[in-house]
């Protein structure tokens, strides 16, 4: 892969893989940490990056087993490192460029936070398969893929997770 | 109020979240790096030159052949690290034979990791002297240890090479001193990755022989060696010289017998025995000229090579300082038996040689003494050749002059 390609490719997918790797961490630093090792790690791989075969998948796939490799070692450096607010800054949005009162605005974004934390407060099994189909909007064969479990348990999980959110949030559905 | 669980979803965590850009940019550099890193260590690619025979002591040798449990690069990823795909992918289909054999000869550990066969695999063509591309050809992937444990030298050090190794096909019923990488086309090219030598030798297409016993050996030296093997005029069989002790590994090559040829096996030892008394010279000449004439013969890719052979042909050493550069001069000596072995590198252009100009070789000259005799390589573009000369001082002594030719 030559500069030309690997700038394209990081131009076309960083966003995408970046944010996984935001979720997945839920830490700055480590976001950083893993985004950049997944590149080095996709291109240094015997497979490469290949832009036939679906290369965001691929780099998911990357990102997802780096972060598994060190889940030990981030479990406590997450305790000693500041988490920056990541989603939250990134979810501000232009109130001025929407047609809703700023009081929905401001309750739109309070429901979205609790959905991001109660995602990210579900087991990993179910959490890491909603970031696959919400955010990078992988379909259930791309997710079965990238996770290498069968389509049926990619579904199952996701109804799953579905539920499970649901529950916890139905006191804040009530509230709002 | 009734929220759509999917919606808020994908509003909640859609992908937002960008990388900053410095984060790219190191991400780049660091890539660029490791890859030019990378290109420094200098697969070496060499092509046999077409040269006397040497031969060696007759000592004492003891091997085994084992299976290796795979703790080796397979041939493809061997392919790979030298940059080509298309041999990396030749190692995967099904006309690939993995083969994972070991015979411990002396200090070394040899290894025969694979063969592949067939009609452009590789993309670096190989090309015969008068710069005709090789195209249907057998690879073979072997790994060379030390016995010890230690690890062989990286090419980068100097002294990588200084224990060569001459690897071949060698096939039954025809006289292996004769019939061997040097006159089938041969050449390779090496690596060394976590103290292991790999190479990928390759000469043309063996399968033809597919109905006899093709071997594979490994000796010690640059050249094939007479005295690590034994050729048996009656049977045609070859086999390891139980007595020599130097490095004389010997492997059978699995091939396809469905693929023998047996009227092509005919044409080319009649090809080679031809070369081989130098009957074969005007006959070559003459296709060359109808070649040039046809004016389609000679591909883009062996330009450089074709264009320098032709050009050069009469030049005297003026017209080489005129029109190409002077990358490298050494001085030869004779050996015991007048022969002249030599071995080197230009770093700078990642180009290695070795060969040895016989002394026959050296009765044509022109009135600057210098041979008419020239070796011409392919660079690592199409746009460049080297042509090594050699011209005889009074002392004896032969200077090699290596030009760069550019196209």
């Amino acid at each position: 892969m030559d500069k030309v390609q690997l700038e394209q490719c990081i131009h076309e997918y960083g966003k995408d893989v970046y944010t996984f790797c935001s979720q997945i961490t839920g830490n700055c630093q480590e976001a950083d940490d893993l985004y950049q090792d997944t590149f080095l790690k996709a291109t240094e791989l015997k497979e490469g990056i290949d832009y036939n075969r679906n290369p965001r998948s691929y780099l998911i796939s990357v990102a997802l087993r780096i972060w598994k490799n060190r889940r030990r070692k981030f479990a406590w450096r997450k305790r000693i490192a500041g988490t920056c607010a990541l989603a939250e800054e990134a979810a501000e949005v232009n109130v001025l460029e929407q047609e809703i009162s700023v009081e929905d605005v401001i309750l739109q974004r309070e429901l979205e936070q609790q959905v991001r934390k109660a995602v990210g407060e579900l087991p990993e099994k179910f959490r890491i398969p909603v970031y696959l189909y919400y955010t990078l909007q992988l379909s259930v064969e791309e997710i079965a893929n990238v996770l290498e479990i069968p389509q049926g348990t990619v579904k199952s999980r996701l109804h799953k997770a579905r539920a499970l959110l649901r529950q916890e949030l139905e006191v804040v559905f009530d509230e709002i | 109020m009734k929220y759509d669980m999917d919606e808020l979803l994908k509003n909640a965590l859609s992908a937002k979240e960008e990388p900053d850009y410095w984060l790219n940019q190191s991400i780049i550099k660091q890539i660029e790096e490791k890859e030019n890193a990378n290109m420094s260590k200098k697969n070496r690619r060499m092509r046999i030159p077409a040269v006397a025979m040497l031969t060696a002591a007759v000592v004492v040798a003891g091997s085994a052949s084992v299976y290796a449990a795979w703790k080796y690069l397979t041939p493809q990823q061997v392919a790979e690290i030298n940059e080509d795909q298309g041999l990396a992918a030749a190692f995967q289909s099904e006309d690939a034979v993995a083969v994972g054999e070991v015979q411990e000869c002396g200090d070394y550990r040899v290894t025969l990791l694979g063969i592949v066969s067939g009609e452009n695999l590789s993309k670096y063509a190989a090309m015969d002297d008068s710069g005709n591309i090789l195209n249907d050809r057998t690879y073979v992937v072997t790994a060379i240890e030390n016995a010890d444990g230690t690890p062989r030298p990286d090419t980068s050090e100097d002294d990588y090479g200084e224990d060569p190794f001459f690897v071949s096909p060698l096939i039954e019923g025809l006289n292996p001193s004769i019939y061997n990488s040097v006159t089938m086309g041969g050449g390779y090219s090496e690596m060394v990755e976590d103290g292991v030598q790999y190479r990928i030798s390759e000469c043309d297409n063996v399968e033809k022989f597919a109905d006899r016993q093709v071997y594979l050996c490994v000796n010690d030296g640059m050249f094939y060696n007479n005295d690590a093997y034994t050729y048996d005029e009656q049977s045609g069989a070859i086999s390891r010289n139980e007595q020599y002790q130097g490095v004389n590994a010997l492997f059978t090559l699995p091939l396809d017998k469905s693929k023998a040829d047996k009227k092509a096996a005919e044409e080319y030892v009649k090809q080679i025995e031809d070369e081989w008394n130098g009957n074969g010279e005007a006959e070559e000449a003459e296709e060359e000229t109808a070649a040039s004439e046809a004016g389609n013969a000679i591909s883009d890719e062996t330009d450089a090579t074709a264009q320098a052979a032709k050009e050069s042909e009469h030049w005297k050493l003026e017209d080489f300082e005129k029109n190409t550069e002077l990358v490298k001069e050494m001085e030869l000596t004779a050996d015991a038996d007048g022969n002249y072995a030599y071995q080197y590198e230009i770093s700078a252009d990642g180009l290695a040689s070795e060969g040895v100009l016989g002394k026959e070789e050296l009765s044509d000259r022109d009135e600057e003494n210098m041979a008419k005799c020239r070796r011409i390589m392919s660079g690592e573009d199409s746009q460049t050749a080297y042509i090594e000369t050699f011209t005889l001082k009074e002392d004896g002594n032969v200077v090699l002059q290596v030009y760069k030719y550019r196209k």
